[in-house]
Protein backbone atom coordinates (compact mmCIF):
# COMPACT_ATOMS: atom_id res chain seq x y z
CA UNK A 1 0.00 0.00 0.00
CA UNK A 2 1.39 3.81 -1.00
CA UNK A 3 1.20 6.55 1.12
CA UNK A 4 -0.61 9.29 -0.81
CA UNK A 5 0.82 11.89 0.46
CA UNK A 6 4.89 10.56 -0.21
CA UNK A 7 4.42 8.29 -2.80
CA UNK A 8 6.40 5.71 -0.46
CA UNK A 9 5.29 2.46 0.83
CA UNK A 10 3.36 2.48 4.00
CA UNK A 11 5.59 0.74 6.92
CA UNK A 12 5.40 -0.03 10.21
CA UNK A 13 7.58 1.30 12.78
CA UNK A 14 9.64 -0.57 15.42
CA UNK A 15 11.54 1.96 16.57
CA UNK A 16 11.29 2.18 20.64
CA UNK A 17 9.86 -0.25 22.58
CA UNK A 18 6.24 0.94 22.40
CA UNK A 19 5.40 -1.53 19.85
CA UNK A 20 5.05 -1.10 16.44
CA UNK A 21 2.96 1.49 14.70
CA UNK A 22 1.92 3.28 11.34
CA UNK A 23 1.83 6.85 10.33
CA UNK A 24 -0.75 7.66 7.73
CA UNK A 25 -3.15 10.47 6.15
CA UNK A 26 -6.36 10.33 7.28
CA UNK A 27 -7.53 10.35 3.88
CA UNK A 28 -6.01 6.57 3.62
CA UNK A 29 -7.02 5.61 7.16
CA UNK A 30 -10.13 3.55 6.00
CA UNK A 31 -8.23 1.59 3.81
CA UNK A 32 -5.92 0.70 6.48
CA UNK A 33 -8.59 -0.60 8.77
CA UNK A 34 -10.60 -2.50 6.31
CA UNK A 35 -7.15 -3.96 5.29
CA UNK A 36 -5.97 -4.68 9.25
CA UNK A 37 -9.74 -5.92 9.79
CA UNK A 38 -10.08 -8.24 7.13
CA UNK A 39 -6.60 -9.68 8.30
CA UNK A 40 -7.77 -9.55 12.32
CA UNK A 41 -4.92 -7.72 13.30
CA UNK A 42 -5.39 -5.63 16.24
CA UNK A 43 -4.68 -2.21 16.96
CA UNK A 44 -6.15 1.73 17.51
CA UNK A 45 -6.21 4.68 15.64
CA UNK A 46 -5.01 7.96 17.59
CA UNK A 47 -7.84 10.11 17.46
CA UNK A 48 -6.13 12.92 16.78
CA UNK A 49 -4.29 13.58 13.09
CA UNK A 50 -1.57 16.60 12.87
CA UNK A 51 -0.35 18.60 9.93
CA UNK A 52 2.81 19.91 10.01
CA UNK A 53 4.03 22.37 7.60
CA UNK A 54 0.47 22.41 5.95
CA UNK A 55 1.08 19.08 4.45
CA UNK A 56 -1.70 16.79 4.95
CA UNK A 57 -3.16 15.97 7.74
CA UNK A 58 -1.37 12.19 9.91
CA UNK A 59 -2.70 9.77 12.43
CA UNK A 60 -1.04 6.49 14.20
CA UNK A 61 -2.55 3.37 13.87
CA UNK A 62 -0.88 2.13 17.27
CA UNK A 63 -0.42 -2.03 16.92
CA UNK A 64 0.83 -2.18 20.20
CA UNK A 65 3.28 -5.17 22.02
CA UNK A 66 3.42 -8.68 21.00
CA UNK A 67 2.02 -7.23 17.10
CA UNK A 68 3.67 -8.75 14.80
CA UNK A 69 5.52 -6.19 12.88
CA UNK A 70 7.00 -8.39 9.89
CA UNK A 71 3.33 -9.46 9.08
CA UNK A 72 1.86 -6.71 9.13
CA UNK A 73 4.44 -5.20 6.74
CA UNK A 74 3.59 -7.92 4.28
CA UNK A 75 -0.05 -7.16 4.55
CA UNK A 76 0.84 -3.88 3.95
CA UNK A 77 2.97 -4.54 1.20
CA UNK A 78 0.94 -6.96 -1.01
CA UNK A 79 -2.06 -4.64 -0.53
CA UNK A 80 -2.70 -2.36 -3.67
CA UNK B 1 -20.65 29.14 52.57
CA UNK B 2 -23.91 27.10 52.24
CA UNK B 3 -22.99 23.32 51.39
CA UNK B 4 -24.66 23.57 48.11
CA UNK B 5 -22.04 26.15 47.55
CA UNK B 6 -19.12 23.92 48.69
CA UNK B 7 -20.70 21.09 46.44
CA UNK B 8 -20.89 23.71 43.64
CA UNK B 9 -17.26 24.94 43.77
CA UNK B 10 -15.83 21.40 44.69
CA UNK B 11 -17.63 19.94 41.54
CA UNK B 12 -16.03 23.06 39.30
CA UNK B 13 -13.02 22.56 40.49
CA UNK B 14 -12.53 19.06 39.88
CA UNK B 15 -14.50 18.89 36.13
CA UNK B 16 -11.76 22.00 35.25
CA UNK B 17 -8.92 20.01 36.59
CA UNK B 18 -10.18 16.97 34.72
CA UNK B 19 -10.58 19.14 31.37
CA UNK B 20 -7.35 20.65 31.97
CA UNK B 21 -5.56 16.79 32.31
CA UNK B 22 -6.91 15.67 29.41
CA UNK B 23 -5.59 18.83 27.33
CA UNK B 24 -1.97 18.50 28.79
CA UNK B 25 -2.68 14.83 27.56
CA UNK B 26 -3.88 15.72 23.76
CA UNK B 27 -1.74 18.81 23.02
CA UNK B 28 1.30 16.62 24.52
CA UNK B 29 0.80 13.55 22.34
CA UNK B 30 -0.05 16.26 19.30
CA UNK B 31 3.27 17.54 20.24
CA UNK B 32 5.15 14.02 19.69
CA UNK B 33 3.73 13.53 17.26
CA UNK B 34 4.82 16.48 14.99
CA UNK B 35 8.16 15.36 16.29
CA UNK B 36 7.73 11.98 14.82
CA UNK B 37 6.15 13.67 11.48
CA UNK B 38 9.33 16.23 11.18
CA UNK B 39 11.56 13.27 11.60
CA UNK B 40 9.23 11.52 9.16
CA UNK B 41 9.98 14.23 6.67
CA UNK B 42 13.79 13.98 6.96
CA UNK B 43 14.08 17.06 9.46
CA UNK B 44 17.58 16.84 11.80
CA UNK B 45 17.43 17.78 15.66
CA UNK B 46 19.73 16.41 18.91
CA UNK B 47 18.54 16.77 22.47
CA UNK B 48 20.75 16.43 25.00
CA UNK B 49 19.72 15.74 28.95
CA UNK B 50 22.16 18.17 30.79
CA UNK B 51 21.65 16.07 33.80
CA UNK B 52 22.01 12.86 32.81
CA UNK B 53 23.92 13.79 29.99
CA UNK B 54 22.01 11.24 27.45
CA UNK B 55 22.29 12.26 24.00
CA UNK B 56 19.16 11.22 21.27
CA UNK B 57 19.05 12.34 17.60
CA UNK B 58 16.09 12.80 15.29
CA UNK B 59 15.76 8.89 14.77
CA UNK B 60 16.04 7.72 18.52
CA UNK B 61 13.71 10.29 19.43
CA UNK B 62 11.19 9.36 16.75
CA UNK B 63 11.00 5.82 18.41
CA UNK B 64 11.12 7.74 21.65
CA UNK B 65 7.66 9.53 20.86
CA UNK B 66 5.65 6.26 20.52
CA UNK B 67 6.61 5.06 24.19
CA UNK B 68 6.34 8.01 25.39
CA UNK B 69 2.66 8.68 24.26
CA UNK B 70 1.44 5.29 24.58
CA UNK B 71 3.14 4.35 27.91
CA UNK B 72 4.52 6.90 29.88
CA UNK B 73 2.38 10.18 28.75
CA UNK B 74 -1.33 8.04 28.88
CA UNK B 75 -0.25 6.30 32.03
CA UNK B 76 0.84 9.45 33.73
CA UNK B 77 -2.37 11.33 33.08
CA UNK B 78 -4.42 8.41 33.24
CA UNK B 79 -3.14 8.05 37.29
CA UNK B 80 -3.81 11.93 37.75
CA UNK B 81 -7.86 11.31 36.45
CA UNK B 82 -8.08 8.73 39.22
CA UNK B 83 -6.35 10.78 42.08
CA UNK B 84 -8.68 13.47 40.74
CA UNK B 85 -11.20 11.87 41.00
CA UNK B 86 -10.13 10.51 44.86
CA UNK B 87 -9.93 13.86 45.89
CA UNK B 88 -13.26 14.50 45.03
CA UNK B 89 -14.75 11.77 46.42
CA UNK B 90 -13.44 12.14 49.66
CA UNK B 91 -13.47 15.96 49.70
CA UNK B 92 -17.27 15.59 48.99
CA UNK B 93 -17.42 12.86 51.92
CA UNK B 94 -15.72 15.03 54.37
CA UNK B 95 -17.83 18.39 53.75
CA UNK B 96 -21.01 16.05 53.90
CA UNK B 97 -20.20 14.89 56.54
CA UNK B 98 -18.96 18.17 58.23
CA UNK B 99 -22.52 19.33 57.68
CA UNK B 100 -24.51 16.03 58.62
CA UNK B 101 -21.85 14.75 61.46
CA UNK B 102 -24.79 12.85 63.20
CA UNK B 103 -23.53 9.57 61.11
CA UNK B 104 -20.44 9.66 63.25
CA UNK B 105 -22.20 10.02 66.85
CA UNK B 106 -20.68 6.17 67.23
CA UNK B 107 -17.40 7.27 66.68
CA UNK B 108 -14.43 7.38 69.42
CA UNK B 109 -12.34 10.40 70.04
CA UNK B 110 -9.07 10.44 72.24
CA UNK B 111 -10.11 12.92 75.06
CA UNK B 112 -6.71 15.20 73.84
CA UNK B 113 -8.38 15.88 70.74
CA UNK B 114 -11.31 17.56 72.81
CA UNK B 115 -8.49 18.96 75.08
CA UNK B 116 -6.20 20.68 72.02
CA UNK B 117 -9.39 21.75 69.99
CA UNK B 118 -10.41 25.10 70.12
CA UNK B 119 -14.17 24.89 69.48
CA UNK B 120 -16.37 22.06 68.71
CA UNK B 121 -16.08 22.48 64.84
CA UNK B 122 -12.22 21.34 65.55
CA UNK B 123 -13.75 18.27 67.49
CA UNK B 124 -15.78 17.30 64.11
CA UNK B 125 -13.34 18.11 61.97
CA UNK B 126 -10.88 16.22 63.71
CA UNK B 127 -13.51 13.24 63.76
CA UNK B 128 -14.60 13.70 60.58
CA UNK B 129 -10.66 13.22 58.80
CA UNK B 130 -10.13 10.55 61.01
CA UNK B 131 -13.68 8.45 59.02
CA UNK B 132 -12.59 9.89 55.94
CA UNK B 133 -8.93 8.38 56.27
CA UNK B 134 -10.47 4.93 57.84
CA UNK B 135 -12.24 4.22 54.62
CA UNK B 136 -9.76 6.07 52.07
CA UNK B 137 -8.28 1.94 53.00
CA UNK B 138 -11.12 0.48 51.61
CA UNK B 139 -12.40 -0.70 48.36
CA UNK B 140 -14.10 1.61 46.03
CA UNK B 141 -17.58 -0.14 46.58
CA UNK B 142 -17.42 0.12 49.95
CA UNK B 143 -16.79 3.71 49.31
CA UNK B 144 -19.95 4.59 47.51
CA UNK B 145 -21.99 1.91 49.97
CA UNK B 146 -21.23 4.49 52.70
CA UNK B 147 -21.71 7.18 50.81
CA UNK B 148 -25.27 6.31 50.03
CA UNK B 149 -25.97 5.21 53.36
CA UNK B 150 -25.32 8.85 54.63
CA UNK B 151 -25.95 10.89 52.27
CA UNK B 152 -28.73 8.75 49.53
CA UNK B 153 -27.58 10.49 46.28
CA UNK B 154 -28.73 7.23 44.56
CA UNK B 155 -25.66 7.30 42.39
CA UNK B 156 -23.17 6.20 40.87
CA UNK B 157 -24.92 3.23 40.41
CA UNK B 158 -23.32 -0.30 40.21
CA UNK B 159 -22.35 -0.51 36.43
CA UNK B 160 -20.25 2.47 36.73
CA UNK B 161 -19.02 1.70 40.25
CA UNK B 162 -17.74 -1.71 38.76
CA UNK B 163 -16.10 0.45 35.97
CA UNK B 164 -14.46 2.68 38.38
CA UNK B 165 -12.74 -0.30 40.41
CA UNK B 166 -11.27 -1.73 37.37
CA UNK B 167 -10.40 1.69 36.64
CA UNK B 168 -8.84 2.35 40.33
CA UNK B 169 -7.18 -1.58 39.86
CA UNK B 170 -5.31 -0.55 36.86
CA UNK B 171 -4.33 2.60 38.57
CA UNK B 172 -2.93 0.77 41.66
CA UNK B 173 -1.05 -1.84 39.55
CA UNK B 174 0.45 1.16 37.59
CA UNK B 175 1.67 2.39 40.85
CA UNK B 176 2.59 -0.36 42.91
CA UNK B 177 3.45 -3.17 40.66
CA UNK B 178 5.38 -1.51 37.98
CA UNK B 179 2.64 -1.59 35.48
CA UNK B 180 2.05 -5.08 35.69
CA UNK B 181 -1.95 -6.83 36.43
CA UNK B 182 -1.78 -9.46 39.48
CA UNK B 183 -4.17 -11.06 41.66
CA UNK B 184 -5.30 -8.63 43.31
CA UNK B 185 -5.83 -6.64 39.84
CA UNK B 186 -8.05 -9.22 39.01
CA UNK B 187 -9.76 -9.64 42.28
CA UNK B 188 -10.85 -6.09 42.52
CA UNK B 189 -11.66 -5.83 39.04
CA UNK B 190 -13.61 -8.95 39.07
CA UNK B 191 -15.37 -9.70 35.74
CA UNK B 192 -14.12 -6.20 34.01
CA UNK B 193 -10.68 -7.59 34.20
CA UNK B 194 -9.17 -6.29 31.35
CA UNK B 195 -6.09 -8.50 31.56
CA UNK B 196 -4.55 -12.14 33.19
CA UNK B 197 -2.29 -11.84 36.17
CA UNK B 198 1.36 -11.19 35.17
CA UNK B 199 0.50 -9.51 32.27
CA UNK B 200 1.27 -6.25 31.20
CA UNK B 201 -1.55 -3.31 31.33
CA UNK B 202 -1.67 -1.48 28.36
CA UNK B 203 -3.80 2.18 27.94
CA UNK B 204 -5.29 2.34 24.91
CA UNK B 205 -6.79 5.59 23.98
CA UNK B 206 -10.45 4.69 23.73
CA UNK B 207 -9.98 3.06 27.27
CA UNK B 208 -8.26 6.00 28.37
CA UNK B 209 -10.75 8.36 26.80
CA UNK B 210 -13.60 6.40 28.44
CA UNK B 211 -12.05 6.36 32.03
CA UNK B 212 -11.71 10.20 31.95
CA UNK B 213 -15.42 10.54 30.33
CA UNK B 214 -16.81 8.56 33.27
CA UNK B 215 -14.94 9.80 36.24
CA UNK B 216 -15.96 13.00 34.69
CA UNK B 217 -19.69 12.02 34.86
CA UNK B 218 -19.71 10.39 38.32
CA UNK B 219 -18.25 13.75 39.31
CA UNK B 220 -21.01 15.80 37.76
CA UNK B 221 -23.76 13.31 38.80
CA UNK B 222 -22.78 13.09 42.48
CA UNK B 223 -22.76 17.12 42.75
CA UNK B 224 -25.19 17.41 41.31
CA UNK B 225 -27.60 14.57 42.93
CA UNK B 226 -26.30 16.25 46.35
CA UNK B 227 -26.97 19.60 45.22
CA UNK B 228 -30.41 18.43 44.25
CA UNK B 229 -31.08 16.87 47.67
CA UNK B 230 -29.70 19.73 49.88
CA UNK B 231 -32.47 22.33 47.58
CA UNK B 232 -35.34 20.10 48.43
Amino acid sequence: MIDRSTKKPLYVSTDGNAGPYIMATVQQIASVRKLLDANNISYWVDEDAVSFDGKPYVTVVNLGHGSDAENVQKILDNAS
Amino acid sequence: MTLIDEITLLRNACLSSLDASHNYYAHTKGAWRLVQQMVWQGHKGTIRNQATGNTVDETELAGLAQEYVTGYLASATFQHFVSLFEQFAFDFLRIWLTEYPGALSENQLEFRNVLDAADKSEIIAAVVQKEVHRLSYKRIDKWFAYLEEIAGLGCPNLDQIQRLAEIKASRDALVHNNGIANSIYVGKSKSLARFVDGARLELPQNYHRDSWQLIRQVVADMADAGINKLGN
